[in-house]
């Protein structure tokens, strides 16, 4: 009951499938047993690898890898997890149901957006439905913000997790990066490199009250996550383990937790010496050097988007029965590894009270999950004011934000490519190295707008400031080099940096680095929501004092190679700071609901009242006669189009043009709206 | 002091500290300093905070006036230069700054009235620099700088080994120095000295300052030195013009690596047959690889590596020289692993040898 | 100029010439590829060049200049400069042509 305090948010319900098997009792068994899925490869040919073997799903064996689609791999798991939470009893009406999906390649690399809601459609689902593309910390990232959206009363129920499918070039990318072990993965132990595994699993998310009216006792307590950015590397991780850091200790503070509070680590432990070695530092440094740190990754391998919530899922199934699980395979230890790595073929007895969990990507995005057998008072923080400080804008207009709202104003639609420009005349640490656009879109936007914002991300603020991005798509660019790279080169010729920029959030990782933002990290993809939803994720985290003081919030496209007909491609961001002082424009309030029930987002948005001056609207129907339909301008833009409607509103504040202006962007799988008002009356 | 065959064995197989007093180190602060910065120097500054970047300060005809890493602090900068005198230096800034950026605002700290400077270096002095100023040390990139307490350690290095450089309060260089020598000592840890540095330098293709020499000083620029890589193809900066019409123009010779089987010293010619083609730079012996090695400047169009047909007319006689590509050293800092290897431990390990026939 | 020494110039920057390019095509390197002197450093200094560069560098060995290196130390011996890059790719010919 929430008593002033913030209300008990709980994981219900568990499906799992991956390397051992459909089901959380094929889990607990393998589990119990000591028993891996890592085995021979035989979906597809890899005769040329140095690598044979793989955490494959065993209903795959045999079938062609054509049919092999991350939507039939989702519903294996997600209907479990529903069943297992007899969510049909809760009572929640289908727009109250929400899906939150992790992913690292989507449906075979494309379809982002799609994925989560067709996920969604298997189980009824009609609430807030989004895509987390954050590579390998992508179904942590997930879970956290499926606590957010029931904390904030988006949704009633939430089923978060992820689901990734491995195909040959996949497979050959990892390869091309040197990453992969010949053998089984061995994470702490003597023989460096990781194998990579397939596979999705899902929680069903909600409030304690809700569970307990329906006799159903929880899974565990969800107590806190966090984010953040190494700002490093594309790939490697920031040796020093300040990233994972970061992110653990945000995740510590959003749940009241100490680190002697912690009784087990669910580390990311690929088992590649760099990650392995970062993480351990990070742990020592945020938790303690006692802790028993292990990495189910030995069990299933690296299911990459669905890495976070299967291992997850390892960690609730052993906590239930007292039990913390092993890393197989981690004797003999290699230099540097955890003190105590649970290294053994049976799980541990270990009463757990709490446990953290860890994830790390590519692009330097890691997320950090606390959860615990009991509930944990946590005080309820004075929500922040959140004020738009700085506006940046790259586009087929140029840059900047006054060119594009005098071509907007002039009736010309956003469309064609962005104009070539140096990004090293704006941003002084850009490498002489070139940048794929969809970086270079991201990095010059949000360099625009902290410029706009007069703030410069020095000393400790780097830590405090983050960066949250809309994406709907792989760069083309990355995509195709990797494409031709294996048509010149054959399949383990793969190119291994654009594989790695392929990631959908590889350009909130560019930014990062680029421009030191080293708080909360996040890329969401919904459709034309995204810019938009973006913005609104990066609104609530600030006003909830969560690991952040600012954040470049926005959305980013980048148009196919060939071009596209009545398709643009550029970023829009705009700088979310918390108890800005003197600031022009305030983000009065957002709201975020199911695809069909956009009211319902704009009455939370429109909370505190005042009259509108204007709505944009970026939807599929027109709202009301008083709407300006965006669509036709900023409509071939789907990732970004969102956010450059959120933008020009704020110009438009800004300007003295409008007083107060509704936002709203509505896709197949979500409604958004966030109302920027004049701001100088404070809180 | 040790012998020069001592501390080179230590540099190349152990670790051994330097007092750097030939470098300079000059903080810049103020909203001027960067655009001071970029007038001076001849790479593009990209770097981020807590990293270093290596470029050249050069006169107008583009001669090399010093070999400096340009640090980004917070919200200062630091110019590590070797070359000229701190008189000399703060001359040059202050001649920029008259000339180019008058108005600007730009405070300048000479770092060494209340700093020493001291290099450790070496495939073991990551165990050194990490026992004496924490683990961080380990996980410091090439080219990146933190602060361990009072001490600023910058990852840097001439010698083509694990090399820190120290900034240190003198307020606690007493105290630091005997410190370093507690954990050191075990750890195999000698004193060297510049000599021994610059032939490590020299056995590795690091450039430095003194490797030009008087001659090389007069007549030489970064085009010449094979420093392109130093010099941003779009920057304004002093020297650029002159650099760029050499580039432009091509180079008449070239700096080219060499290994000999007798002394040769700087000055002498290098010979193709009977015809003069080149000069000798710099050159030193080699204890490790039990042969000379030298910098020549050759005929561009000949300045190539596995050429056996030259020839150096030493005091002596000829003295046969081979032109090779460099480093000349499989240095062993490339196998030693901080995560996996150990001073102590370090004969348990078969490393690659240090040379290769 | 002897007609040996002549055709060992040739041949050398000849393959200098294409090592340059596919630096440059292979690992985004902005500039001109005349831009690249023959004795930069790959790593650290130099170019600068990282982790993924090296694996981008290696892959193109093998797969344009039919260069094998498969030995992870003599991987890591021979990718220190770009004329390091021609001597690999000047003895995989040789070797090539002996075989021949």
């Amino acid at each position: 009951m929430t008593t002033g305090g913030r209300p008990d948010i709980v994981v219900t319900g568990l499906g799992v499938a991956c390397a051992v098997g459909t089901g959380c009792s094929a889990l607990r068994d393998a589990l119990a047993t000591g028993r891996d899925g890592l085995r021979g490869i035989e979906r597809f040919s890899v005769l040329a690898f140095g690598c044979r073997i793989a955490g494959l799903w065993p209903e795959w064996d045999g079938v062609r890898p054509e049919a092999c689609t991350a939507l039939e791999l989702a519903s294996a798991s997600v209907r479990e997890a529903w069943a297992t939470a007899r969510a049909d009893e809760a009572g929640v009406a289908p727009a109250r149901v929400g899906l939150v999906l992790g992913t690292c390649f989507g449906e075979n690399c494309r379809g982002f957006s799609e994925l989560a809601r067709n996920v969604a459609r298997v189980l009824g689902a009609e609430g807030p439905c989004l895509t987390v593309p954050t590579a390998c910390a992508a179904s942590t990232a997930a879970i956290g913000v499926a606590r957010d959206l029931i904390e904030e009363g988006a949704a009633d129920l939430v089923v978060a997790g992820g689901v990734d499918v491995i195909t040959r070039e996949i497979f050959a990318g990892f390869h091309a990066l040197g990453a992969l072990s010949a053998g089984k993965c061995a994470p702490f132990g003597a023989t460096p490199g990781l194998s990579l595994g397939e596979g999705s699993g899902f929680v069903v998310v909600e409030t304690l009250e809700r569970a307990r009216a329906r006799a159903l006792q929880p899974l565990a307590f969800l107590l806190g996550y966090g984010l953040s950015a190494d700002a490093f590397h594309e790939t490697a991780p920031d040796p020093s383990g300040g990233g994972v850091m970061r992110a653990v200790r945000a995740a510590l503070d959003d749940a009241s937790t100490l680190p002697a509070d912690v009784d087990f680590v669910s580390a990311h432990g690929t088992g590649t010496e760099a990650n392995d070695a970062a993480e351990w530092v990070a742990v020592r440094a945020s938790i303690g050097d006692r802790v028993p740190v292990s990495s189910s990754k030995s069990f299933f391998g690296h299911a990459q988007g669905a890495a976070g919530v299967l291992e997850l899922a390892a960690l609730l199934l052993c906590m239930q029965e007292g039990l913390i699980p092993p890393t197989l395979r981690a004797n003999p230890p290699r230099a540097g590894a955890p003190a105590d790595p649970v290294a053994g073929e049976r799980p541990r007895p270990h009463p757990v009270r709490r446990a953290v969990k860890i994830s790390a990507a590519f692009g330097g995005a890691n997320a950090a999950l606390v959860v615990g057998q009991h509930r944990v008072t946590r005080a309820r923080s004075e929500s922040r004011s959140v004020a738009v400080t700085g506006l940046g804008a790259v586009g087929p207009h140029g840059l900047g934000v006054a060119e594009l709202a005098a071509d907007l104003a002039g009736g010309r639609r956003l469309e064609g490519p962005v104009p070539d420009f140096d990004l090293g005349k704006m941003i002084r640490s850009a490498p002489p190295r070139d940048l794929d656009p969809s970086g270079k879109y991201a990095t010059a936007a949000a360099a625009l707008a902290l410029s706009d914002a007069n703030t410069s991300v020095r000393g400790a603020l780097r830590e405090r400031s983050g960066i949250f991005l809309g994406n709907t798509r792989m760069s083309p660019r990355s995509v195709a080099e990797c494409e031709s790279s294996i048509r010149q080169r054959g399949i383990t010729g793969v190119a291994a940096v654009p594989f790695s920029r392929m990631v959908l959030n590889a350009p909130a990782g560019t930014c990062a680095k680029l421009l030191s933002l080293k708080g909360p990290l996040l890329t969401v993809s919904a459709g034309r929501a995204s810019g938009l939803l973006a913005i609104v994720r990066a609104a609530a985290h600030l006003a909830s004092g969560r690991g952040a003081d600012l954040i470049v919030a926005g959305g980013l496209d980048e148009l196919p190679v060939e071009g596209g007909a009545r398709m643009a491609e550029g970023a829009a961001v705009a700088v979310l700071a918390a108890e800005a002082a003197d600031a022009r424009v305030t983000l009065e309030g957002w709201g975020v609901a199911g695809p069909g029930d956009a009211s319902a987002a704009m009455a939370q948005a429109r909370a505190r009242g005042g009259a509108l001056d204007g709505v944009l609207a970026l939807t599929p129907r027109p709202i009301d006669l008083t709407t300006i339909d965006l669509q036709p301008f900023v409509g071939g833009a789907e990732g970004s189009g969102s956010a450059f409607a959120f933008v020009l509103a704020c110009a438009l504040v800004r300007r003295g043009a409008a007083g107060r202006v509704l936002v709203v962007a509505v896709s197949d799988s979500i409604a958004c709206a966030a109302v920027v008002s004049r701001g100088s009356d404070g809180r | 002091m040790p012998e020069l065959e001592s501390m080179l064995a230590a540099l190349r197989g152990a670790s051994a500290v330097t007092r750097m007093t030939h470098v300079q180190a000059v903080s810049l602060g103020g909203p001027g300093a960067l655009d001071l910065l970029d007038l001076l120097t001849s790479s593009r500054l990209f770097a981020r905070e807590g990293q270093m970047l290596q470029t050249l300060l050069l006169d107008d005809e583009a001669r090399i006036f010093a070999d400096a890493f340009v640090c980004a602090d917070e919200d200062t900068w630091v110019l590590l230069a070797e070359g000229p005198t701190p008189a000399e230096l703060l001359a040059a800034l202050d001649r920029v700054q008259r000339t180019c950026a008058p108005a600007a605002q730009i405070s300048v700290t000479d770092l060494l009235a209340q700093h020493e400077l001291w290099s450790i270096d070496g495939p073991f002095s990551w165990e050194v620099a990490s026992a004496l100023l924490g683990p961080e040390v380990l996980g410091a990139p090439y080219l990146s700088f933190l602060r361990s307490g009072a001490v600023t350690c910058f990852r840097a290095g001439k010698t083509g080994e694990y090399g820190y450089l120290l900034l240190v309060p003198r307020s606690v260089a007493a105290a630091t120095w005997a410190e370093l020598w507690r954990v050191g000592q075990p750890l195999g840890l000698v004193e060297a000295n510049l000599a021994a540095l610059d032939q490590c330098a020299l056995e590795n293709w690091h450039f430095t300052y003194r490797a030009l020499g008087d001659r090389g000083r007069a007549e030489l620029t970064p085009a010449e030195m094979q420093l392109r890589w130093r010099i941003d193809p779009k920057k304004n900066f002093v020297g650029a013009e002159a650099v760029h019409r050499r580039i432009a123009a091509g180079c008449r010779e070239r700096v080219t690596c060499f290994v000999a089987g007798r002394s040769v010293a700087p000055g002498q010619s290098v010979h193709l047959d009977d015809r003069v083609v080149g000069w000798v730079l710099q050159a030193g012996w080699s204890p490790v690889r039990g042969d000379w090695v030298g910098w020549a400047m050759i005929e561009a169009a000949l300045a190539c590596p596995g050429i056996r047909r030259f020839h150096v007319a030493a005091a002596e006689g000829p003295v046969p020289i081979e032109t090779r590509s460099p480093p000349l050293i499989d240095n062993r800092s490339l196998f030693v692993d901080p995560r996996k290897h150990r001073y102590a431990t370090r004969a348990e390990t078969e490393f690659p040898p240090l040379v290769r026939r | 100029m002897d007609a040996e020494l002549d055709a060992y110039l040739t041949r050398r920057a000849a393959v200098l010439a294409k090592i340059r390019q596919m630096l440059i095509t292979c690992l985004r390197l902005q500039g001109h590829p005349e831009d690249i002197d023959p004795d930069t450093a790959l790593f650290g200094t130099g170019l600068g060049l990282d982790s993924l560069d090296a694996v981008e560098i290696v892959v193109a060995l093998e797969m344009e200049f039919e260069v094998d290196l498969l030995d992870p130390v003599m991987r890591r011996l021979s990718l220190r400069s770009v004329n390091g890059l021609v001597d690999l790719v000047l003895a995989a010919e040789e070797s090539a042509g002996a075989r021949t």
